[in-house]
């Protein structure tokens, strides 16, 4: 069976932070997620398309998304939005997630901290 | 049809997780809309047959052993007796058996006072006799209980879930109550208390939430076990 190579594990976390921003532009539900993921990562992310919706579950369940049935192109869809809590979530994830940025970035540019001192 | 079978293997794979059955009901019917959007997109961009075969499927939206261990993960992950089972299971329970304690002594306070113009019927006699005894018993089973539900549907790993119930167990074995009907105004007595050594008889006080955990720990392992057994390989 052809299965999608998906990204390595240390990118966990990373589709919670790309569903919160998301979301913090409007609301969507999760094929509409899906396919923005897609197209405003140019395709990088390779990922399940059925896993995203225990993601949304677990955001949900946290108080960070709300979530309700409604109308969407005539179809009834399930509509996720962030609270209020995601919202100081989604801060604080940006936050972090720059944290692990900059220090990869020091660290691919040879930086000086942490050199092994030599006796 | 592929789509169908897909779906259909997802509800098997889900049902040996052991997940609630509204929250995979609910799961399904998004990942049957999200199925329905697909085949939509196809029609109005003319796309090729990507999801016409069950193979297809699971390559765009997860094989259903993916979705359905994502799904177990995700979920127990939102529970925070899964996150801090320390504090839920080992010292959580302490301060909860307290207030069912003071929250019954205080109902029994108030029931019995309620009762006294009818101390002289044998029945309602028997019947105080009967809630004073309870309260060595109602307070620990109904924690055994809540501990059981937390660490059924928290997932927790059966060694906290046993852990919190050795504690209720002893400490409920620990309880002493004494007790007398009053005779006349004033003459009543209640004795709540913990002492070491336990007498002979509140060795039940500790058997009862012990036998309960195991009974339940049982059904959830059997009913593991038979869900596993029913599911396709």
């Amino acid at each position: 069976m052809p299965r999608k190579q998906t990204n390595p594990v240390f990118l966990n976390g990373v589709p919670e932070l790309l569903i919160l921003k998301l979301l913090s532009r409007q609301p969507m539900h999760g094929y509409q997620l899906v396919q923005s993921i897609s197209l405003l990562s140019g395709g990088q992310f390779q990922f399940g398309e059925g896993c995203i919706y225990p993601v949304l579950h677990r955001l949900e369940l946290e108080g960070a998304l709300h979530s309700r049935r409604q109308e969407v192109g005539g179809r009834s869809r399930v509509v996720y939005e962030l609270s209020n809590a995601g919202k100081k979530r989604l801060v604080g994830v940006i936050s972090r997630w720059q944290t692990v940025v900059e220090s990869v970035q020091v660290v691919l540019q040879g930086g000086t901290h942490g050199r092994a001192e030599l006796a | 049809m592929a789509a169908l079978n897909w779906l259909e293997d997802v509800r098997a794979e889900l049902a040996a997780t052991g997940l609630s059955r509204a929250y995979q009901k609910r799961l399904l019917k998004e990942l049957a809309d999200h199925i329905d959007d697909l085949r939509c997109a196809e029609r109005n961009h003319a796309m090729s047959i990507e999801i016409a075969d069950h193979s297809r499927i699971s390559s765009r939206l997860g094989t259903p052993q993916d979705v359905a261990s994502a799904a177990k993960q995700q979920i127990t992950r939102a529970f925070f007796a899964h996150r801090h089972p320390v504090f839920t299971f080992l010292v959580l329970p302490l301060p909860l058996l307290a207030i069912l304690l003071v929250g019954y002594t205080l109902g029994l306070i108030g029931l019995l006072s309620g009762l006294k113009s009818y101390s002289d019927v044998a029945w309602v006699a028997s019947l105080a006799g009967l809630m004073i005894h309870g309260l060595a018993y109602v307070p620990a089973i109904l924690l055994t209980l809540g501990i059981a539900w937390i660490a059924i549907r928290s997932k927790a790993k059966w060694t906290w879930w046993l852990g919190a119930a050795m504690l209720v167990a002893i400490i409920s074995g620990l309880l002493g109550v004494t007790y007398r009907m009053p005779t006349m105004p004033g003459t009543g007595l209640l004795q709540v208390g913990f002492g070491f050594p336990p007498q002979l008889a509140q060795l039940p006080q500790t058997v009862i939430p012990l036998v309960i955990t195991s009974l339940l720990m049982g059904c959830t392992l059997l009913r593991g076990q038979r869900i596993q057994d029913t599911t396709p390989a």
